[in-house]
């Protein structure tokens, strides 16, 4: 049985996927994430059109973003999710190696539920993106409509 | 003057009452008087004439006496007395006609009376004659016949008809005197008594207009010292002269500055008193207003015992109640001081850089200062003969007229307004007004501000160019922070994937160098980071407040506790001031001191880091002493450059910017920062920052 993806990742960094997964792995989250390679897919998946439509999954308990992606960027992304009423309540995590205030603020003030700068540092960066998935994907109760956790 | 004139008319009325009243009595005591002398005069007419009709009866009987004497004697010596009797009966005939003429009845009376006595004359001249022609009895027989006898009788009734009717005439005249002599005694005891009363009355009305008089008097002279009082209380100079010339009066302060009293100069003229050439003008001007009949106005100059003084002068004509001239007055200002504010302000008016005017409604400008030619080009005149629109630029005049407007409609200052004014030269200038209207003008300073807009555009441009360039580090910075780190990330975390998952099938020296690659990964990682907060230091603005910094300080040594922790380090915390600061930056300040003390005590057992504060010259000293391994102080002016290291990354780690960053804030802030040291002696850090906020922005 393929896992149902309850995690939406939006990075456009084929290294960066694959060390979020390893981190993921750890949790045995990683077979639950769908990876968009910029905003636009990710907004693709939500609305399951373009590459992902038709897509059994149902909305995802946390969407990760990379701050900078091409065509569309996380920002652009979480403003059109939070004006849209079907995914305004979707937990988002900003994923991103910017530490400039000005895109914190610009975060939070779109309606981010947390903004986690990627550290250099490997173990930093396993340590980190394990409590993301562990608190989204585990701990926290989803809104209304999204998928719990099979089992 | 109208009361007066009818107390005066009343006093004259009642004169000429009372006095035709007295002439009314005085005439008619005259004619009281006459009368009484004249009824007195008649009383003894009538007296004579009744003792005169007597004496005829006395006559008459004294004729028929002789007569019958001589009758009876013959004796002719009777007859002789008889005859001169009659005569004398003739005589008093006469007499008494000519008393009676007076009186028509008594002569009436008289001519009736007449033919009686000449009959009974002729009767007894008859009886005479028959005693000498026919003897006695003749004569006895003609007596006997009586006729003589009626005739007398007839004689006696109209001599008493005369004497009762002279009687009568008394008793009425005497009637009608007493009667005047009545009437008269009233009309004069009633117009004594008028006369007494008008004059009772004018003396009452002239001794309250006398005392009015008085009062009026006593009232004037008041006012005279009222005057007199004030005018020697008056600054100016006041003088009255006589057509003349001839003082009449002079006040206190004419006294004082020409050193006579005025009871000396009464009298005198101005050429008595004065130099001969300040007197010819000060006689001039006192000639015109007399002959103008003018006020006029003069600046004269007026010698004082220190010498002469300008003296602003107004003269004029003084009237009497007829509108005749009969004095002028002068008043006589000292204007020395004014005159020198004048000739001040007019110097500096003349001095000013920026060009001074006086603009009228008319739109000209009245007076402009003569730096107008050093700004404009203009001379003074061409400047004023043109309305001063013409010189503004044709895109500012709408502006300009609003603000003149402004200003002579709504009466409102105008502190700050620029607008180009055409140069001679044809370049256009700008100016920058500033203005208030007063009176109808508008007093203006005008700054040619040409240079300093030109600078001012030039900032603009440059601040407009640093703010694009600073654009281009900040997305420079942006792309540095997001895709520089992103390699290192990732060479670290394959590194990190090859240790966990492939560590066993490398050798002892690649485990090594897969460490140096992270390690490497680390460090520029860090160097990064540590370039960024360097660089936002820079860039961000300041947001200042109210900071405490022991709370900073506290903040920082909780963040070190990974570093503390193990190690004895002696903490000496002094009292800190509040200061305004951006406490983000501030807290990067105090991070980065307190950091390297601790990084470079770390040999030192136990480490002690003092932390304190002094108040100095209007901004506090913050300082942070260590006992750790020093510095040369040779190298000291290298301490807060960009990576600048005085030690080797293998004994103390770091990137060489955080006293860089240190400097760039407290720079900021408006402070200074410096250090003391010695190798092995321990090191202390100064920053200082102003007690209040004068920090440099942006």
């Amino acid at each position: 049985m393929t896992p149902l993806k309850r995690i939406l990742l939006a990075e456009d960094n084929d290294r960066d996927v694959e060390l979020t997964l390893a981190a993921l792995e750890e949790h045995n989250l990683a077979n639950e994430v769908v990876v968009a390679r910029d905003g636009a897919e990710a907004l693709d998946y939500l609305h399951k059109r373009g590459r992902f439509a038709g897509h059994a999954n149902g909305l995802p308990v946390v969407v990760l973003l990379d701050l900078k992606m091409p065509k569309v960027d996380g920002l652009e992304v979480l403003r059109q999710m939070r004006a849209n009423p079907d995914f305004k309540h979707i937990p988002v995590v900003m994923v991103t190696s910017s530490r400039e205030e000005q895109d914190l603020v610009r975060s939070y003030q779109l309606g981010v539920n947390a903004y986690v700068v990627k550290p250099v540092d490997f173990q930093k960066f396993l340590e980190s993106v394990k409590q993301i998935g562990f608190f989204w994907a585990i701990i926290n109760e989803p809104p209304p409509g999204t998928m719990k956790r099979a089992g | 003057m109208v009361m007066k004139a009818s107390v005066e008319n009343k006093i004259v009325l009642g004169f000429v009452a009372s006095v035709l009243a007295l002439m009314g009595v005085g005439w008619l005591s005259y004619r009281t008087t006459t009368n009484l002398v004249a009824s007195e005069q008649w009383v003894s007419h009538t007296h004579e004439v009744v003792t005169t009709l007597e004496s005829g009866l006395a006559m008459l009987t004294d004729v028929e006496t002789k007569q019958r004497g001589y009758l009876l004697t013959g004796d002719e010596q009777f007859l002789k007395d008889c005859q001169a009797s009659q005569a004398q009966v003739d005589g008093w005939l006469k007499q008494l006609r000519a008393l009676t003429t007076d009186n028509p009845r008594q002569q009436q009376q008289l001519d009736r009376l007449e033919p009686l006595i000449s009959e009974r004359m002729a009767v007894l001249n008859n009886r005479i004659k028959l005693r000498q022609e026919q003897g006695l009895q003749a004569a006895a027989d003609a007596v006997a016949t009586r006729e003589g006898k009626n005739l007398m009788d007839e004689i006696w009734s109209g001599i008493s008809t005369m004497r009762d009717t002279e009687n009568q005439l008394l008793f009425q005249r005497q009637q009608d005197a007493q009667a005047a002599a009545q009437t008269s005694l009233i009309f004069i005891l009633t117009g004594s008594a008028l006369a007494c009363a008008i004059g009772l009355a004018a003396i009452l009305f002239i001794r309250r207009d006398l005392r009015q008089r008085e009062q009026i008097d006593m009232r004037l002279r008041e006012s005279q010292a009222l005057i007199q009082s004030i005018l020697d209380h008056v600054p100016a100079i006041v003088y009255l002269k006589d057509l003349e010339g001839r003082y009449l009066f002079v006040n206190r302060r004419f006294e004082q500055i020409s050193g006579c009293s005025r009871d000396e100069v009464r009298g005198k003229t101005v050429f008595d008193i004065s130099k001969k050439e300040l007197a010819q003008v000060a006689d001039e001007h006192h000639r015109k207003v007399i002959a103008t009949q003018k006020p006029v106005e003069f600046e004269e100059t007026v010698l004082y015992p220190d010498g002469p003084r300008p003296h602003l002068a107004v003269k004029f004509p003084l009237r009497d109640a007829g509108g005749k001239i009969y004095a002028t007055a002068g008043i006589s200002t000292d204007i020395t001081e004014s005159k020198r504010a004048r000739e001040e302000l007019d110097r500096f008016f003349a001095l000013s850089l920026d060009f001074l005017c006086i603009a009228s409604a008319d739109g000209y400008f009245k007076r402009v200062s003569p730096a107008v030619t050093d700004i404009l080009g203009w001379s003074v005149e061409e400047f004023l003969s043109r309305p001063f629109i013409s010189f503004v630029h044709p895109d500012d005049q709408a502006a300009t007229l609003r603000e003149v407007e402004k200003q002579i409609v709504a009466g409102e200052k105008v502190l700050q307004f620029e607008n180009r004014y055409r140069h001679k030269n044809g370049s256009w200038r700008v100016l920058s007004w500033r203005s208030i209207p007063y009176g109808g003008l508008m007093y203006a300073t005008a700054r040619d501000v040409t240079e300093q807009k030109r600078a001012e555009e030039e900032i603009i441009r440059q601040k407009g160019e640093l703010e694009a360039t600073n654009k281009e580090l900040e997305a420079f910075s942006y792309s540095v922070s997001h895709d520089l780190r992103a390699p290192l990330r990732h060479i670290d975390g394959f590194v990190k994937l090859i240790e966990k998952q492939a560590a066993e099938k490398l050798d002892e020296r690649g485990r090594r160098y897969l460490g140096i690659i992270a390690n490497s990964a680390r460090d520029m990682g860090n160097l990064i980071d540590d370039l960024l907060v360097f660089s936002r230091m820079s860039r961000t603005e300041l947001h200042r407040i109210n900071v405490a910094p022991e709370s900073l300080v506290d903040e920082v040594v909780d963040s070190l506790q990974g570093e503390i922790h193990g190690r004895r380090i002696d903490w000496k915390l002094g009292v800190l001031p509040q200061v305004e600061a951006d406490p983000s930056m501030l807290r990067q300040v105090w991070a980065n001191l307190i950091g390297n003390a601790v990084k470079y005590t770390r040999p030192r057992e136990p480490a002690e880091i003092e932390i304190g504060c002094n108040a100095d010259n209007g901004e506090f000293v913050f300082h942070i002493r260590d006992n750790g391994v020093g510095f040369d102080m040779q190298y000291a002016h290298k301490l807060f450059g960009v990576f600048q290291r005085l030690h080797r990354a293998e004994d103390f780690e770091g990137t060489g910017i955080g006293l860089a960053n240190v400097q760039r804030i407290v720079h900021r802030h408006g402070g200074r920062v410096w250090a003391d040291g010695k190798v092995d002696g321990g090191a202390t850090f100064f920053f200082s920052l102003p007690k209040t906020k004068t920090g440099t922005k942006g």
